[in-house]
C-alpha cells in the first residue's frame, strides 16, 4: 500500500529525479548487446513471423499470457514495445542466436514505479534454443543491462510454480525466491500459483565481483 | 457511495482536498506511504487525477467520511493490477484520530466486499513495509495471508525498505464472511 495513495508521477516536482547512472538513450534506440552466443537488439518488424513461429508452440507458451496469434499480431506488439520503449517504461530484447539473423525469442523488462527503480522482467525462448545456454548468457546481459544502464535496483520475476524450467533458470541465474502468489496468474480458465523472485542489484554486483567479469562484456 | 454504521464512503471530492491535506501529511500517517502531496492544491489535483483513473476503468479512490462530518479524513483505494481488475491492489490512509476506531475495519470490510463482489476481483494484494507494525496487524486482522517478504522493494526517503506482501483470495474471503455475521450495513 506504500505506493499508494499517491502516485507521484502526477506532481513534476514530486517525480523521482532520475540516478546518476540512468542513460536516456535507450529511449530512443536499445543498444546491441552482444555475447559469444547470442545478440540481443531491438526487435524489427521482420522479426514478427520468427517470433510467431517460435513461441506459439503449446510448450513455450504454456506457462506465459497467450501470445499473439498472427503476424500481424506480432508486428502490433513489436510497434507497441517500439512506443512503450520511447516513454522510458518498457523494454524488449529481441534474442538473435549467433549466425542467425532474426529473432528467436525476447527479454522484456517493465518498469514497476515512476523511474524504473523497481522492474519486472520476463522471457520467453523457442524450445529449440532451450538448454544450449542461450538463456543463461542472454539473462544476465539483460539483468546487467537492466541494472547498470537503467538503474533498476530490485528485479523481480514471476513464474508459474509448475513451470520447473521458468523457477530453475531463474535460480540459476542468482535469482532468490521470495515467496508464493497464491492463485496470482489466470491461464486457460485456470488460477495458478506463481513464485515470486527478485534480484538485487547490490547481491548482482557483489556475485559478479565474486564469480569475475568472464560472464557479460 | 458504501455505508458503514458510524461513517461513509464515497467519491473524493474537490473540497476533501483540505482535510486530507491536514490528516494525511502528518509524520506519522505519512511515514510509511510515498510522500503525500504537500499543498492542498497538491490534493486537488490528486483528487482530479483519482477522477480521470476511475473513468479510464483502472483504478478508483473512496473517501471516509464519519458521521456527522462533510469531508474526508481518509481514504481507500484499488489499483487494478492486470486489466479489468482480476488481480488488484489496495492501500489506505486514514487520519491519526481515527487510528484504533471501528472507520478501519468496517470500511476495509466494505471495500474488499466491493472489490470481490462489483470489480470481480479475484486476487487482492496489499504492501506494507516491514516497519509499518499497525498497518501489518490491520491486514491481518482483516483476514489477509502474509506471502512474502519483498526485498528492498520501497523507496522512502533515500531508503529502500522491505515489504510484506499480503493477499486475500476472494474465495477465502466468501468463505470468512459466511463464518461471521454482518459487520455493516
Amino acid at each position: 500500500m506504500e505506493k499508494m495513495p499517491f502516485q507521484p508521477d502526477l506532481d513534476p516536482a514530486m517525480a523521482p529525479t532520475p540516478s546518476e547512472t540512468t542513460t536516456s538513450d535507450w529511449r530512443q534506440q536499445l543498444p546491441v548487446l552482444a555475447g559469444s552466443k547470442v545478440t540481443l537488439r531491438e526487435l524489427v518488424l521482420d522479426d514478427a513471423p520468427s517470433l510467431l513461429a517460435m513461441l506459439t508452440t503449446e510448450e513455450v507458451s504454456r506457462f506465459i499470457s497467450p501470445p499473439p496469434s498472427t503476424v500481424q499480431g506480432f508486428e502490433r506488439f513489436i510497434t507497441w514495445t517500439h512506443r512503450e520503449r520511447a516513454l522510458g517504461r518498457f523494454a524488449c530484447f529481441a534474442v538473435v542466436p549467433e549466425g542467425m539473423r532474426l529473432a528467436i525469442g525476447l527479454f522484456q523488462l517493465r518498469s514497476l514505479e515512476p523511474g524504473f527503480a523497481s522492474a519486472e522482467w520476463g522471457f520467453a525462448l523457442g524450445s529449440a534454443f532451450w538448454g544450449t545456454g542461450i538463456f543463461i548468457e542472454a539473462g544476465r546481459i539483460v539483468v546487467e543491462f537492466a541494472l547498470e544502464t537503467i538503474g533498476v535496483r530490485r528485479l523481480e520475476a514471476r513464474a508459474a510454480v509448475a513451470n520447473g524450467r521458468g523457477n530453475g533458470a531463474l535460480r540459476k541465474l542468482g535469482a532468490v525466491q521470495e515467496g508464493v502468489l497464491r492463485r496470482s496468474f489466470f491461464k486457460g480458465g485456470q488460477h495458478l500459483d506463481q513464485v515470486l523472485w527478485s534480484i538485487l542489484a547490490e547481491d548482482w554486483r557483489q556475485s559478479i565481483a565474486a564469480s569475475g567479469p568472464d560472464v557479460v562484456h | 457511495m458504501l455505508g458503514g454504521g458510524t461513517f461513509t464512503l464515497r467519491e473524493l471530492r474537490q473540497e476533501d482536498a483540505p482535510s486530507l491535506q491536514a490528516l494525511l501529511t502528518t509524520d506519522e500517517v505519512a511515514r510509511f506511504i510515498s510522500p503525500p502531496p504537500p499543498t492542498v492544491q497538491g490534493f486537488e489535483r490528486f483528487v482530479a487525477w483519482t477522477d480521470r483513473e476511475r473513468l479510464a476503468g483502472k483504478y478508483l479512490c473512496f473517501a471516509v467520511v464519519p458521521a456527522g462530518m462533510n469531508t474526508a479524513v481518509g481514504l481507500f483505494q484499488v489499483r487494478s493490477l492486470e486489466a479489468g481488475f482480476r488481480t488488484a491492489e489496495w492501500g489506505f490512509a486514514l487520519g491519526s484520530e481515527f487510528w484504533g476506531t471501528s472507520v478501519f475495519t468496517e470500511g476495509a470490510r466494505l471495500v474488499i466486499d466491493f472489490a470481490m463482489e462489483v470489480l470481480g476481483t479475484h486476487r487482492l494484494e496489499a504492501r506494507a513495509a516491514v516497519a509499518n507494525g499497525r498497518g501489518n496487524s490491520a491486514l491481518r486482522k482483516i483476514g489477509a495471508a502474509q506471502e512474502c517478504v519483498l526485498r528492498r522493494s520501497f523507496l522512502r526517503d533515500g531508503q529502500h525498505h522491505d515489504q510484506v506482501l499480503w493477499s486475500i483470495l476472494a474465495e477465502d474471503w466468501r468463505m470468512q464472511r459466511l463464518a461471521q455475521p454482518p459487520a455493516v450495513h
